[in-house]
């Protein structure tokens, strides 16, 4: 079996770069790392094996410095390309710094002069160590590749980021000098086609509008496109991993290119819930409890999930991108994955966008108002017919008079009253709140920013909302809703600071009161 | 007549050992004054180092060459005190050159192997009006 040493070096030299650069020659088209990667083991395994075999022939050791050679001996000069050579003569070392060593004269083959090596030099050198290289690769070149595949990916990676001669896009690599011409003419109508179709186009869509000529590879050309659109600002690639799709940065909405401040919420600790708590935690699908990893808590597959609104997304005209609405999407690499949303109830098709490190949905601020959505409303989200597509529906039901509560800020203060107000959807009760005045909610936001922490944010609510019941019982559910009016919050920050008060204590299914000292 | 390139960061220098000469300066005397402490003590002058077998580092090739270069290729330049953060630009330059064998290099590879300053810097210097310990642009014969 070879060394690990001889795995190791694989994607590092220079030799590699060449090889790599005369398989996308010989190809004439893209390939990626990984295929890449698997040529380069399948070819050094064969040149090894080649090589081993020449030496097997040949039947003459290795040299290494260390060993002792008499005259007349045949030997192997692995670092001269493995040529063959013969000892003529042999002769005490001269250098009063070193210890004593020989030095052997070998003939080497197809040189007229005799050249010296060391020989019984016992100091470190590379020749010294032992080569298991040499003595056998047991392992078949698609079993190399599955064992040492990822190792030598790496390593090439390094070298063709580095060589100008290559250029990557995404995980596909090409040689600069076999990309086909684009334009700007060409850019240019693909600006149009895309604004023209007001959708994201596949580059193939792209190509068949381009007449170029028959003698470019498609797959070159394809290339090439995608290199020169996602080197022009105008352009961005929105579509799933290995699916490019382009769209317009400019017709993009403004809540998908940045993400709204309304959205932004502080890094919080992870914390362990009470076991009633926890359950309401999991309830309530918010990024604001991924603190920006969305990747350690991957989702079970799904073909639907309800979601709970909070006025943050209301305002924001967005969604909560959780792992689990997450898995109802393709996999995309890309600052935005653009799909389609299909409402199940009118079959009115408009544009959304999954943003990937915002964690949120953009695109719907034109659909929560048409439905005069109220935080709390009930909206569910189901897979659809094609990978792109998504069903939006947010429980319509006849719109009657409710009496539920209504958000005011009064002096930058949030304050609730219970009102009779027309709702037309389906809501969970605990976090059904209308809005009754936003621009009071924002100055009372502001105050809140400036001055409170969320625990005493809580125990300055609470009242307001306890005043509603006849009990004096407010549901945490309630709570996480009311503060998220005036401070982004996530359920586990918002119930983990209702653990903590002083103020307040638990009453048991999920419902706190406050404590008799604080009344 | 040949066109005049303007030297960048890829050009190469090395030490001309002429310049020494014309300047009345001595290249082994200043090689000498580069070897380490324990070097030292082996050639106490530059005249007690001759000719000596110097074993390749890659191929274990034996050449026989002058003992000042070997013991600071192969011994004094691999010792952290030979270039140091507090060593001078130019004198960082000429050792990095000696332990390379004056085989020449250019402002990305000195600057590669001496890590100070940045290629732009070095060349600077290397062009500037004086030059320092006889390092000048190696033009191929």
């Amino acid at each position: 079996m070879a060394s690990s040493d001889f795995w190791s070096a694989i994607g590092t030299t220079a030799a590699d770069s060449e090889r790599a650069y005369a398989f996308l020659l010989e190809r004439g088209d893209a390939a990626s790392s990984r295929e890449i990667a698997a040529h380069l083991i399948e070819w050094r395994v064969r040149e090894e094996q080649k090589r081993l075999a020449e030496a097997a022939a040949r039947r003459a050791p290795i040299y290494q410095p260390k060993a002792t050679y008499p005259v007349g001996q045949h030997l192997i000069f692995s670092e001269l390309d493995h040529r063959e050579g013969v000892v003529t003569q042999v002769r005490a070392s001269d250098n009063a710094r070193l210890a004593p060593f020989q030095v052997i004269a070998v003939q080497l083959e197809g040189e007229t002069a005799p050249r010296e090596f060391a020989m019984e030099y016992t100091a470190p050198h590379p020749l010294n160590a032992e080569r298991e290289g040499l003595t056998e690769i047991t392992l078949r070149p698609e079993e190399a590749i599955a064992k040492y595949g990822e190792t030598v990916r790496t390593a090439l990676l390094q070298r063709l980021n580095a060589d100008k001669e290559f250029v990557r896009l995404d995980d596909g690599w090409f040689l600069r000098g076999l990309l086909p011409e684009i334009h700007a003419g060409y850019l240019n109508l693909a600006e149009a086609a895309i604004e023209q179709s007001n959708d994201a186009l596949r580059t193939a869509d792209l190509l068949k509008i381009f007449e170029f000529p028959d003698t470019i590879k498609r797959t070159a050309a394809a290339f090439a496109l995608n290199v020169a659109l996602s080197n022009d600002g105008r352009f961005e690639d929105v579509g799933p991993s290995n699916n490019p799709r382009w769209f317009l940065t400019r017709l993009e909405p403004a809540e998908a290119r940045e993400r709204p401040k309304i959205l932004e919420v502080a890094p919080t600790r992870q914390f362990t819930l009470p076991g009633e708590l926890q359950t309401i935690a999991t309830e309530l699908q918010d990024e604001a409890d991924l603190n920006g990893d969305a990747n350690g808590a991957p989702a079970p597959p799904r073909d639907e999930i309800t979601l709970i609104l909070t006025y943050p997304h209301r305002r924001a005209g967005t969604l909560p991108l959780t792992p689990a609405v997450r898995a109802l999407l393709p996999q995309f690499e890309h600052p935005r994955l653009r799909f389609h949303f299909v409402d199940a109830t009118t079959q009115e098709k408009f544009a959304g966008y999954a943003i990937k490190d915002g964690y949120y949905i953009a695109g719907l601020p034109n659909w929560f108002n048409a439905r005069k959505l109220s935080p709390g409303a009930y909206i569910t989200l189901k897979r659809g017919s094609d990978p792109l597509t998504v069903l939006i529906e947010h429980q319509a039901q006849r719109e009657r008079g409710l009496w539920v509560r209504v958000a005011r800020g009064v002096n930058g203060q949030l304050t609730f009253a219970q009102e009779k107000r027309p709702i037309a959807h389906k809501s969970d009760e605990e976090m059904l709140i209308v809005i009754g005045d936003p621009v009071g909610l924002e100055a009372a936001a502001q105050k809140a920013h400036e001055h409170h922490s969320l625990a005493t944010l809580l125990e300055e609510i609470f009242p307001e909302l306890a005043k509603l019941s006849g009990a004096g019982r407010v549901h945490a559910k309630t709570l996480y809703s009311a503060v998220n009016l005036i401070r982004r919050a996530g359920p586990r920050a918002v119930l983990h600071a209702l653990t903590e008060s002083r103020a307040l204590s638990s009453a048991g299914g999920g419902y706190f009161v406050l404590n008799e000292t604080h009344r | 007549m040949s066109p005049v390139i303007r030297p960048d960061i890829k050009t190469l220098f090395h030490i001309d050992p002429t310049w020494f000469e014309k300047n009345g300066r001595d290249l082994r005397e200043e090689m000498h004054a580069a070897l380490c402490d324990e070097c030292r003590a082996l050639y106490p002058t530059p005249d007690d180092a001759r000719v000596v077998d110097r074993v390749h580092p890659l191929t274990a090739q034996v050449t026989r060459v002058d003992a000042l270069w070997e013991c600071l290729a192969d011994h004094c330049a691999r010792r952290p005190e030979f270039i140091t953060p507090a060593t001078p630009l130019t004198t960082a330059i000429f050792r990095a050159l000696l332990a390379n064998g004056n085989t020449p290099l250019s402002s990305e590879q000195l600057h590669k192997r001496i890590r100070k300053s940045n290629p732009a810097g070095i060349l600077r210097v290397l062009l500037g009006t004086e030059i320092e310990n006889g390092v000048m642009p190696f033009e191929e014969s």
